[in-house]
């Protein structure tokens, strides 16, 4: 009797100890994070030295969001603390002051005409006519004055003249059409959490959107992909716990973790983590913050809103 | 041998299910502050199991683009030529687990410590008090206290307005400092 006590309590104890070293190993591995989230990586700061020589925009901004492409060789960015730059791709150390704005700007965007500013403080979407340098204040998405939105990023797809903006209040994507008027809500019941960034690809119409997730309910960070019409098509995870601004391309989508401080590449038919850019840090070519991401493929290269460090770091593509 | 096995799954997933549901119970969160938003149980590398080595990302990464829409903040600093420069970060004036008890024996809001350690200029463990927000109900809040432990005083020996010891402090009484228009968090409080 007395042995088979102790046989018991042996295998117990045995089964306990394969239970605790196979949780600590689930725990590792789990990147789906059913119920604890995502393995979070600890920033790349030892032994990691930026690739080449990456060029630094040391520019006057104080908290530089989004970026959008304006014209073939520029591009606008957005500031917190209430401005908008103009950057040449071939000149990015000398930002130009496009705009100041009556508030903090989030996102931005620009329908071939008119620069659209996700204006936080107004809660609006606010449309700019630029014409000699000055700018002039048109019309507000959405039109009724008690209406609010947190516009996070904006994109515009300037063939079918539609307006998708990453509302943080609501949770998702609401699109307005040609004047404005909110034709189509993306990513509600449940299928977005925290949405922070899109971006189009018209050719494909897919809207790619970066998603935060909910821990308290065991969702991940993701990227979401949907159609137009709002259809869920794809969701990726992977090692990233605060994806933040991102650009997506035929095959490729590339995204910023605000926390790893990388700019992470997937291919967007696998899901595959394609290739990973730049270091957590402040020195040169690091990045803290990094809130958005802009690609330019004929250079290879990336310009990256680097918010904490107060600049835009421009980084060679790596192909891994 | 089939119930044998199935009762050792079962164990299995008890174990797991306990390990991973009460790990997180350690304290009283801020509501929408889980543990796994800045901790990692599993290969930190840090102290105090954060997930990155920069408190003020870590903060950052959720309130630069102020999900929720009402937390939106930004670092207090002073580039003025006047001034000494500083940078007052996230973990200087909050406390990120939970509302801390001021001196008066009452809960701080915005999870503002009990206690601000002031390091420029020089003044060490400071007293805070953020309690009251509403100035319409008894003609006083913690912005701005007459003996300067108010949340907006504790730091400013040198500004023209609302000074650590409760002098230079009717400005705009009665306004909240930190709308929008005036000095929010979501622009440093400046303005």
């Amino acid at each position: 009797m007395h042995k088979m006590k102790t046989r018991v309590k042996s295998h117990l104890f045995l089964l306990l100890l394969v239970a605790a070293v196979s949780c600590l190993s689930e725990s590792q591995a789990w990147s789906g994070g059913l119920s604890w989230g995502p393995v979070i990586e600890e920033p790349a700061t030892e032994g990691c030295t930026p690739e080449d020589s990456p060029l630094i925009v040391q520019g006057p901004m104080k908290s530089p969001m989004r970026m959008v492409e304006y014209g073939d060789n520029s591009f606008l960015l957005s500031d917190r603390s209430g401005s908008i730059y103009e950057v040449k791709k071939n000149d990015p150390a000398h930002p130009v002051l496009l705009l100041r704005i009556d508030g903090n700007p989030l996102g931005i965007a620009f329908d071939g005409r008119n620069v659209l500013v996700g204006n936080e403080t107004s809660g609006k979407v606010e449309r700019y006519a630029l014409r000699r340098n000055r700018a002039t204040k048109r019309s507000s998405i959405p039109r009724s004055k008690s209406g609010r939105i947190q516009p996070l990023d904006i994109a515009v797809d300037r063939t079918k003249r539609m307006t998708f903006v990453v509302d943080g209040i609501d949770g998702d994507v609401k699109v307005y059409d040609r004047r404005g008027r909110l034709s189509l809500s993306i990513g509600g019941f449940g299928q977005l959490s925290q949405p922070q960034a899109l971006s189009l690809n018209p050719d494909t119409e897919e809207v790619v959107v970066t998603d935060y997730g909910d821990q308290r309910i065991g969702v991940s960070a993701s990227i979401q992909i949907f159609d137009y019409s709002g259809r869920h098509l794809k969701t990726i995870q992977g090692a990233f716990s605060r994806p933040q601004g991102v650009w997506s391309t035929g095959g490729s989508i590339y995204l910023v973790d605000a926390m790893l401080g990388q700019v992470l590449e997937f291919e967007r038919d696998t899901g595959a983590l394609l290739s990973t850019n730049g270091c957590y840090g402040s020195s040169d070519g690091h990045l803290m913050l990094p809130m958005d991401v802009l690609y330019d493929p004929p250079m290879k290269q990336f310009f990256v809103a680097d918010n904490r460090n107060g600049r835009v770091t421009v980084l060679p593509l790596i192909e891994q | 041998m089939m119930i044998r096995t199935l009762s050792k799954m079962t164990i299995l997933a008890a174990v797991c299910l306990a390990s991973v549901t009460f790990v997180c119970e350690a304290d009283a969160l801020i509501s929408g502050h889980e543990c796994a938003y800045c901790h990692s149980v599993m290969g930190a590398s840090g102290s105090t199991l954060l997930n990155d080595i920069s408190v003020e990302v870590l903060c950052m990464s959720c309130h630069v683009s102020a999900i929720g829409s009402t937390a939106a903040a930004e670092v207090h600093t002073n580039g003025g030529a006047s001034f000494p420069a500083n940078r007052i970060t996230c973990v200087e004036c909050h406390d990120p687990h939970d509302n801390q008890q001021n001196v008066n024996g009452v809960d701080n809001l915005n999870m503002v410590l009990g206690t601000i350690t002031v390091m420029s200029p020089t003044l060490g463990d400071i007293d805070a008090v953020f309690a009251d927000k509403d100035y319409s109900d008894d003609n006083s809040y913690d912005y701005s206290r007459p003996g300067g432990s108010g949340v907006c005083q504790v730091c400013h020996t040198q500004t023209s307005r609302q000074l650590n010891n409760g002098t230079a402090s009717n400005h705009k009484l009665g306004l909240t400092c930190t709308t929008a228009d005036c000095h929010p968090h979501s622009k440093g409080f400046d303005n």
